[in-house]
């Protein structure tokens, strides 16, 4: 290790207030796989707190509380309950929207993708609604469903659907046609080429759509309840941010980003689970 | 299997058009072909590119039609892949999704539309062994080199217990000593299982060292150009002088056909 990485070293370390055998900068040591990604990613946050703490001390707790004051109105929030209230009124729309979006989306795709006729005149419609704002089209959910868990639902579904689609009919078309000619060689018919060929090979572009999907889900949750839910987490972020309380507004802020990171890091490891043939070089 | 069965594979004055879009003249590829390949011989095809090897290839293993004439097989016109032959491609033509094993068994599973019995289990199992890739039955096309692969693809077409094989540059991909090793456990394999065998290569030295008969072709449009026999005992050394006088001759046949395009190989 030069000198110029022990310095890093030494200053990542000071900053985490953690003790690492390794420095940032150095490749994770092959072999102790999963303590060493925890470690790395205790460091990767450690830091980021860091950075908030120094940051709040030289402002205004007005603008930016210090991660004390969250963590206390965390436990407060916690204790009385309305946390958990608003996370379970937030989870509900965004796992039924978000479910139903990578099925049915899923499904519409590879549909689309195998059936030219139906391409030619859905596929406009995807890429119209693609293209579309989707926040601009709140106006018509609430007059549709209302203001409660099914808008919420409905507006998740429509904003993560359509990534969805579009990675499963560009699956479907874009299979190899090498590989489909390998299966008409052995004898293959219709539906054994859709099974065994063109299936598996758009499940890859399908799990990227579901990456997309479960972003976008997790913003329009929240955007929905910001917007036309008086409950959830989206509601409690506007009404402490609204009444000035920013170390009560942190603490949903901040348990939105867990969810996130939660449900991107579950999309990555169902990712390397369904598709071991093409990750499993590393 | 082995004893003599008359003619495995024929060409009956095969024409091939392909009607390209637009404005284009539709392309002669193929101008009258006729070829008989006796059974359980090895046929090398050699010609330059775009001269229809593949394409003559492709119409015996049932995956395109004829535009005028038919091929046959074991005295059957193909009308689609028959059961009989197996096709071997130089990409290896493997599914990435499946492991050794499922891309082997596969062979056997898209041509009777079922599972396997356990007697083709055994026997797909068999085939991996013979081409020395046991102990990688679960891998994935992925995790293995280029040669390996195209063990894999030569597997996968043993196990259907091919009375014919269609191989396309089955080695075209792979650095010249992994060819090397594959040309002689090729070699050594055919002369056990004795199936006929149409190889397309480049290769002039590859097709004088396992062919029984090259053919060479020519191109604009593809038409065959001649025949050489190659009377040499197996197994064959490579280096072999008589292989070399083999290579010289359809080098000569071959050279007018490639003005401008450099030698092959
Ligand atoms: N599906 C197709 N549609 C139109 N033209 C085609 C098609 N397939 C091949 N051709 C043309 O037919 C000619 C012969 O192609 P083919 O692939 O059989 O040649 P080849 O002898 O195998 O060449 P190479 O040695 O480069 O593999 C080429 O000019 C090619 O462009
Ligand atoms: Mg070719």
């Amino acid at each position: 290790m030069s000198r110029a990485e022990a310095d890093e070293k030494i200053v990542a370390q000071e900053e985490s207030g953690r003790t690492v055998g390794e420095s940032l900068l150095v490749a994770r040591a092959p072999g102790s796989g999963w303590v060493a990604t925890a470690r790395d990613i205790g460091l990767s946050f450690g830091l980021l707190l860091a950075v908030w703490w120094v940051v709040a001390s030289l402002t205004s707790p007005l603008f930016l509380p210090s991660p004390p004051r969250v963590a206390e109105a965390f436990v407060r929030l916690t204790q009385d309950g309305s946390l958990a209230t608003a996370l379970w009124v937030t989870l509900i729309p965004l796992f039924t929207g978000l479910i139903a979006a990578c099925l049915l989306g899923a499904l519409a795709g590879l549909l689309m993708g195998l059936v030219p006729p139906l391409d030619k005149i859905t596929g406009p419609w995807v890429y119209v609604f693609w293209s579309t704002p989707i926040v601009s089209i709140l106006p018509i959910i609430i007059l549709l469903f209302g203001v409660g868990t099914l808008a919420a639902a409905a507006f998740v579904f429509l904003s993560s659907v359509f990534p969805v689609i579009m990675n499963a009919r560009s699956g479907a078309q874009q299979t190899d046609k090498g590989m489909i000619e390998v299966a008409r060689s052995l004898g293959a018919r219709r539906r054994e080429i859709l099974l065994h060929v063109v299936l598996p090979s758009s499940v890859p572009p399908i799990l990227s759509g579901f990456r997309i999907a479960v972003g976008r889900a997790v913003v329009s949750v929240i955007v929905a309840q910001l917007f036309i839910s008086a409950e959830g987490i989206g509601y409690m972020i506007r009404f402490y941010s609204d009444t000035l309380q920013l170390d009560l507004y942190f603490a949903p802020l901040l348990l939105t980003v867990a969810i996130g990171v939660l449900l991107n890091g579950l999309a990555d490891i169902g990712e390397r689970r369904l598709v071991r043939w093409e990750l499993h070089d590393g | 299997m082995s004893q003599a069965r008359g003619v495995a594979i024929k060409f009956q004055n095969i024409h091939k058009v392909y009607s390209t879009s637009g404005s284009e003249q539709p392309l002669h590829v193929l101008d009258d072909i006729a070829l008989d390949i006796p059974a359980g011989t090895f046929c090398c095809l050699v010609g330059p590119s775009g001269c229809g090897k593949t394409t003559l290839l492709r119409l015996a293993g049932g995956l395109i039609a004829s535009s005028r004439g038919s091929a046959l097989l074991d005295g059957a016109e193909v009308t689609g892949p028959p059961r009989g032959a197996s096709m071997v491609f130089q990409d290896s033509g493997l599914f990435p999704w499946m492991t050794v094993r499922d891309n082997v068994e596969a062979g056997i599973k898209m041509r009777e539309h079922r599972r396997l019995t356990p007697t083709e289990r055994a026997f797909s199992q068999e085939q991996i062994v013979k081409v020395g890739l046991a102990g990688f039955e679960n891998f994935y096309p992925v995790q293995l080199s280029g040669g390996m692969k195209q063990r894999v693809g030569l597997a996968r077409a043993l196990a259907r217990g091919p009375q014919v094989m269609l191989m396309d540059e089955p080695f075209g991909a792979l650095d010249a000593q992994t060819r090397a090793l594959m040309q002689e456990e090729l070699q050594q394999l055919w002369t056990r299982e004795k199936i006929t065998v149409l190889f397309v290569t480049h290769d002039l030295d590859e097709a004088a060292y396992l062919a029984d008969t090259v053919v060479l072709m020519s191109r604009n449009p593809g038409r065959i150009k001649s025949v050489i026999n190659v009377d040499v005992e197996r197994p064959r050394v490579i280096g072999d002088p008589r292989l070399a006088e083999i290579r010289r001759a359809a080098w000569e046949s071959l050279r007018e056909e490639l003005q401008g395009v450099g030698e092959p190989a």
